[in-house]
């Protein structure tokens, strides 16, 4: 879930001026950073697993996010036996992020390895490094054509990460709509160059912002798919910098 | 009645106030019965049958209630003492922190079911193999806790001396704990006890250093009491007198993420001493220092498999006994004084699995499969000073949304010597099968 607001800030949430007509991939891929994202986020979101048998489990998720979504709290509301697992994120500039989860029963928040970014978080198709944001200057990018996607009219943009980067993806294939500069589809291709994960995102648009609506996930490979909803969904709210401290995990919130 | 009166209170109060703030009620059913591998006879223990939370909070204000219902399949008693009031505490969140105060569980250290820095809390014995909080108990106190930047500074004070709860004359419980005859226990004279907590937060991991200050949470024995009653002969009574000693601990734990490891790990270490008060005796003066230590490795594998090992260790310092005999010592004839000596040193503080050997290794491996609906469990523990091991192997299905199905196998086996601690608990291996509903 957390997914969405990181992939979508850097990915996703974007509206360009017009004037703009960008050419290149890192002119497309910079114009899609340049554009407004809110100061804070907070929504209420459907997690809904679904396996290759057709099963499903459905969760029910809290998020603030703030700092360009360096910053994240995700409370689990249901289902029962998950209620009050809380999880914290913080993206550092000059150390490793710090990540870390609150268990109800042990009455301990464990920090966890911000470094295993392709585990998959609380079990969906989101790993954890889907839930951090990808810095614009980490990776190449290379306009590959247009495309229409859905009847949108979309560039091709390959982003790769640069040599000393360390990613669990090899390259990403993004489908970004020429009138609004937002990704609408996206493909992450493991190390093997092999399609792994397909994503596809759902906008509204509030103030300038274009902000997500439902962003569905499948892994292509395992045969499995998240899809995550959003629900009353608020921006630049003026989240305070404490909200983000370990003692606010335990909180569920009102 | 009290404990009805209370919990029926706090419920009305927590209903009414539910229009101005949050009340939030949750818990779990979890019926579960153990039976012998050997026999298939069932082990008569206590156990949980369910728990309720109940969460009310108004502004920066909480209150949180824990209470369960414990009771068991033979012999049932259905009284009021089956209902417990684990904890009930409120919470202030000011922006600085948080400040909680009632009765409440802590819980302290970096690693993973073994916490020699863990001490604030004292345990219950009857769910001695379980994990996170359902093994401890919950006591008066008071906790104030301080974030700035990358530190936190917590501090807690417990007016009132809890001990563990022990299964005294407890047939059916692994480890067969009994009072000597006559015993008589005395409470620290001074029942204060308390701790503080300074977490640093690095890009490497996490460092914390504590410091507690308190009491053993097990018996040991403070002296003797002797008594010649009139009579012809004279009748001459030895009168065991345990207690509780006083005991502060130094404690270092961490974190730390090296490659796609984690290492997670705590040393405490423990100043102990006969803590008598004004008690009339023969005393058996004790002066001891212990390390206890805990080293924890985990790996996670891509596909979710998660493996974890545990090297758990005690190493006892200087330990210096030493008997004061009172005016009534001289009572006990000559020939019998020689026998008397202090028992030998065990410590009454700290990770409760270094009562079974002072050095083990726990291997243990998770997994979850069908989008969480099923997990798997393995664990094998082993004694490294004699031959002892335990294995425990569970699996829980998730049935429908809320309801588990769990089953667990535990197995020890110990080497014939005397005292070996695992082959005490031998007949103690147990299929353990249980329901858990949440709500």
């Amino acid at each position: 879930m957390k997914n969405l607001v990181t992939t979508l800030t850097i990915t996703l949430l974007v509206s360009i001026p017009l004037g703009v007509l960008a050419q290149t991939g890192y002119e497309i891929a910079k114009a899609m950073d340049d554009q407004p994202a809110p100061q804070d986020m907070q929504a209420e979101m459907t997690m809904t697993l679904t396996n290759k048998q057709g099963k499903s489990r459905t969760s029910t998720i809290r998020s603030v996010s703030a700092d360009d979504n360096k910053k994240q709290i995700i409370w689990f509301l249901a289902p029962a036996d998950d209620k009050g697992v809380a999880f914290l994120k913080i993206e550092h500039a000059n150390k490793d992020d710090e990540m870390r989860l609150w268990l109800p029963a042990f009455k301990k928040v464990r920090r966890i390895s911000s470094k295993k970014k392709a585990d998959s978080f609380m079990g969906s198709d989101l790993s954890y490094e889907d839930m951090t944001s990808r810095e614009l200057d980490d990776y190449t990018y290379t306009l590959k054509g247009s495309q229409q996607i859905d009847g949108i009219d979309c560039y091709v943009l390959e982003s790769i990460p640069k040599p000393g980067v360390t990613r669990t993806y090899k390259r990403f294939v993004t489908y970004v709509s020429k009138a609004d500069l937002i990704a609408i589809e996206d493909e992450a291709y493991d190390m093997r160059d092999q399609l792994l994960k397909k994503r596809s995102i759902k906008y509204h648009k509030a103030k300038d912002y274009n902000l997500p609506l439902e962003i569905y996930v499948e892994n292509v490979q395992k045969h499995h798919n998240t899809r995550l909803t959003f629900a009353n969904v608020t921006v630049d709210k003026g989240v305070k910098d404490d909200l983000f401290q370990e003692k606010n995990l335990k909180r569920l919130p009102r | 009645m009290h404990k009805v009166f209370i919990f029926s209170c706090a419920l009305l109060a927590l209903l009414a106030g539910s229009s101005f703030g949050q009340l939030d009620v949750s818990g779990k059913l979890t019926p579960s019965a153990m039976v012998r591998v050997s026999d298939g006879s069932l082990i008569d223990l206590p156990f949980r049958l369910g728990n309720l939370n109940l969460n009310y909070s108004l502004g920066d204000f909480e209150l949180r209630t824990t209470s369960s219902i414990e009771t068991r399949w033979q012999n049932p008693e259905f009284s009021v003492d089956m209902f417990e009031l684990r904890e009930a505490y409120l919470i202030w969140y000011p922006s600085f922190g948080e400040l909680k105060l009632g009765k409440m569980i802590h819980a302290w250290g970096a690693a993973d079911g073994n916490n020699p820095t863990d001490n604030l809390s004292p345990y219950d014995f009857y769910y001695m193999f379980m994990t996170g909080t359902a093994r401890k108990l919950g006591t008066l106190s008071a906790s104030l806790k301080l974030y700035a930047g990358d530190f936190q500074l917590e501090l807690v004070g417990i007016p009132q001396f809890v001990e563990n709860r022990i299964p005294y004359d407890e047939p059916d419980f692994p480890i067969k704990i009994e009072l000597p005859p006559n015993a008589e226990v005395t409470l620290p004279e001074n029942e204060f006890e308390f701790g503080g907590r300074l977490q640093y937060a690095m890009g490497l991991g996490d460092l914390s250093l504590s410091y507690f200050k308190g009491h053993d949470r097990l018996l040991s024995a403070l002296g003797l009491k002797v008594d010649l009653a009139p009579g012809n002969p004279p009748v001459l009574t030895l009168k065991p007198e345990l207690g509780y000693r006083a005991t502060q601990v130094v404690g270092l734990d961490g974190v730390l993420f090296p490659g796609n490891w984690t290492v997670r790990g705590e040393f405490a270490y423990f100043q102990t001493q006969t803590d008598a008060g004004n008690l009339e005796a023969t005393l058996f003066q004790t002066e001891a220092n212990y390390l206890q230590s805990v080293l924890q490795l985990e790996y996670a594998f891509s596909n979710g498999l998660q493996l974890m090992g545990q090297l758990i260790s005690t190493d006892n310092g200087d330990i210096n006994t030493t008997m004061e005999p009172d005016s009534t010592f001289n009572l006990i004839p000559a020939q019998m004084r020689i026998s008397l000596a202090p028992p030998a040193f065990q410590s009454g503080m700290g990770t409760p699995f270094a009562l079974i050997a002072d050095r083990v290794m726990v291997i243990s491996s998770m997994i979850d499969l069908f989008d969480n609906s099923l997990e798997l469990q393995g664990m094998l523990m082993a004694n490294l000073e004699e031959t002892g091991y335990m294995t425990n192997l569970s699996a829980s299905y998730s049935l429908i949304e809320g309801l588990d199905l769990s089953a667990a196998l535990a197995y020890f086996s110990g080497a014939d010597e005397p005292g070996n601690s695992f082959k005490q608990l031998e007949d103690f291996s147990n299929v353990t099968l249980g329901l858990t509903y949440s709500f």
